[in-house]
């Protein structure tokens, strides 16, 4: 047993998966390394294989070629349980994740498969509903739910669990703005606490606030660094059927008007702060 | 959507009344006994008095008649064909006595459904399993099984009739009296049907393993029940409705 506190929350060593063997790999060759309380945006089009890269990390699937680790332990000889706890999935479509009938039940689901004791699951499904705000809705059947409050009755039953790495695959993509707003201040609040936030997605906005950025391009690994690094190469994101963040598509396009901008451009903020300067200095 | 045509009558409708705090262990053994007596029994008078009941037990449950005739909507076709066929078979009484015990099967079934909260039913259906769980046979994985048709049974409705809004969209129409016709749209509806099923059942069970799910394996129960006074009387009840129903009139 390895010390999980010292290891990688997440290791893909040489990874490559396809269903069967005649048919083609979904993700080939991949490597790279996450460690603990990162924040790590996985961006690629669609058929790229990040939702496959997912269902690895977490034991849904198991590797066709190479190891993958998760918190210092080889998913295939672990206990997948202790697995599947550690690492929280929410998934995109907040309908097809339902497992229970009202609110709190949906809460405790992931609780009674643990086999904890009843007091226990309530006082936790308590605390996840009081952190989430969520106690209004404790007896609604969840199916009666807004789409952004089912995908936080998702969290709230994947954080009752007690998980060190929480994976968002594309939780924002069947949301309205404002609960995709929400949706993102909660992952920065998860990651200021400590959780590695996992961030699958294909909006190209979504990719600003992490730590690092992994690029997949038809199932193979194109990039992995951190966002000033990526935005220097726009083509990479370009290549993998996604697009630059606004700001730098913007600052992108000032540049081939002869306007070069100096400073960052993680946020609109400093994009106008750039400008400012900009003018200042005419 | 709310509108979920014929299905609506199975869905629990929310009150305070004596039915809806009854434990559903005790409504389950009542309704039980009920459809036992209702099928061993030959005579139209047991019929017309398991129908008083079941009526009563309506208006009893706060419900309005009307709800008992919005209920009945959904399956007044096929109570005709059936009384229809029994009546050029056996004759009126014959005819009579099918479509009474079929009308109060459907009615027990929904007034169950309509006074039991989903959660209610799954966890008094898992008590009432456990003494066979006991003996060594795996009951928690019907017990789910259960749970997953309760809860999504409403979202595959919605999405069949998504389904049918995006076919009449693009130029179906449905022939509303042409048997035939509406045959060939219900095997139309089949095909897209059937893979968002099996789509949603994949994606579905990926989030449930996702969360420590184990089909088979234990799980803490959270819905705690208990058996209280009026439920002890409901179960006397349900003892003794067949020998009072099927005692010779």
């Amino acid at each position: 047993m390895t010390d999980s506190s010292k290891s990688p929350a997440v290791l893909f060593e040489n990874v490559s998966f396809r269903y069967t063997e005649q048919s083609e790999w979904i993700i080939k060759d991949i490597k790279f390394s996450i460690a603990l309380g990162e924040w790590v945006s996985i961006v690629g089009g669609n058929g790229s294989g990040k939702s496959t890269l997912i269902k690895l990390m977490n034991g849904l699937l198991k590797p066709s070629l190479g190891k993958v680790n998760v918190l210092g332990e080889n998913i295939e000889m672990a206990n997948l349980l202790k697995i599947r706890k550690c690492v929280g999935v929410i998934f995109q479509n907040p309908d097809e994740q339902i497992v229970g009938v009202t609110v709190e039940e949906d809460i405790a689901f992931g609780l009674q498969n643990l086999m904890l004791q009843r007091d226990e699951i309530i006082s936790r499904v308590d605390r996840m509903m009081k952190l989430l705000q969520l106690e209004e809705f404790r007896n609604r059947p969840v199916r009666t739910l807004s789409g952004g409050q089912k995908q936080l009755v998702a969290i709230a039953g994947i954080l009752a669990m007690h998980p060190k790495i929480i994976v968002f695959d594309e939780a924002t993509s069947m949301l309205d703005p404002q609960s995709t707003i929400h949706l993102h201040s909660l992952m920065s609040d998860l990651h200021h606490k400590g959780f590695t936030v996992i961030h699958v997605t294909h909006h190209p906005e979504d990719i600003l606030k992490a730590d690092r950025i992994l690029v997949l391009n038809q199932g193979r690994l194109t990039f992995e660094g951190d966002v000033p690094t990526l935005m220097k190469q726009p083509e990479i994101l370009q290549d993998a059927h996604t697009l630059p963040p606004f700001v730098v598509r913007f600052k992108e396009s000032l540049y081939r008007r002869g306007i070069e901008l100096s400073g960052g451009c993680k946020s609109e903020k400093e994009l106008a702060k750039s400008i400012w300067e900009y003018i200042s200095a005419m | 959507m709310s509108n979920l045509g014929a299905f609506s009558s199975l869905q629990y409708v929310a009150g305070d009344s004596l039915l809806h705090r009854l434990d559903p262990r005790s409504k389950y053994g009542f309704a039980i006994s009920y459809l036992v007596t209702l099928v061993s029994s030959n005579s139209l008078i047991t019929s017309w008095i398991g129908m008083v009941i079941v009526i009563s037990s309506y208006l009893l449950s706060g419900f309005h008649l009307l709800m008992v005739w919005r209920n009945l909507r959904g399956i007044i076709v096929v109570l005709f064909i059936l009384g229809s066929i029994q009546a050029s078979l056996n004759g009126i009484e014959a005819a009579a006595l099918v479509t009474l015990k079929v009308l109060s099967f459907f009615l027990m079934i929904t007034l169950m459904l309509s006074t039991t909260p989903p959660e209610k039913q799954i966890e008094g259906l898992r008590k009432l399993l456990s003494p066979v769980r006991r003996l060594g046979i795996n009951t928690e994985t019907f017990v789910f099984m259960f749970t997953v048709a309760v809860i999504y049974m409403p979202l595959l409705l919605e999405d069949t009739m998504r389904i049918m809004q995006a076919q009449r969209v693009r130029g179906l129409r449905n022939g509303r009296w042409n048997i035939a016709r509406r045959g060939k749209d219900m095997f139309l509806l089949l095909i897209p049907v059937l893979l968002m099923i099996l789509r949603r059942a994949e994606r579905l069970s990926e989030a449930m393993e996702s969360r420590c799910y184990q089909p088979g394996c234990e799980r803490t129960g959270y819905v705690q029940l208990k058996i209280a006074k009026h439920d002890i009387i409901v179960l006397i009840l349900a003892i003794l409705l067949p020998f009072i129903l099927l005692y010779p009139i």
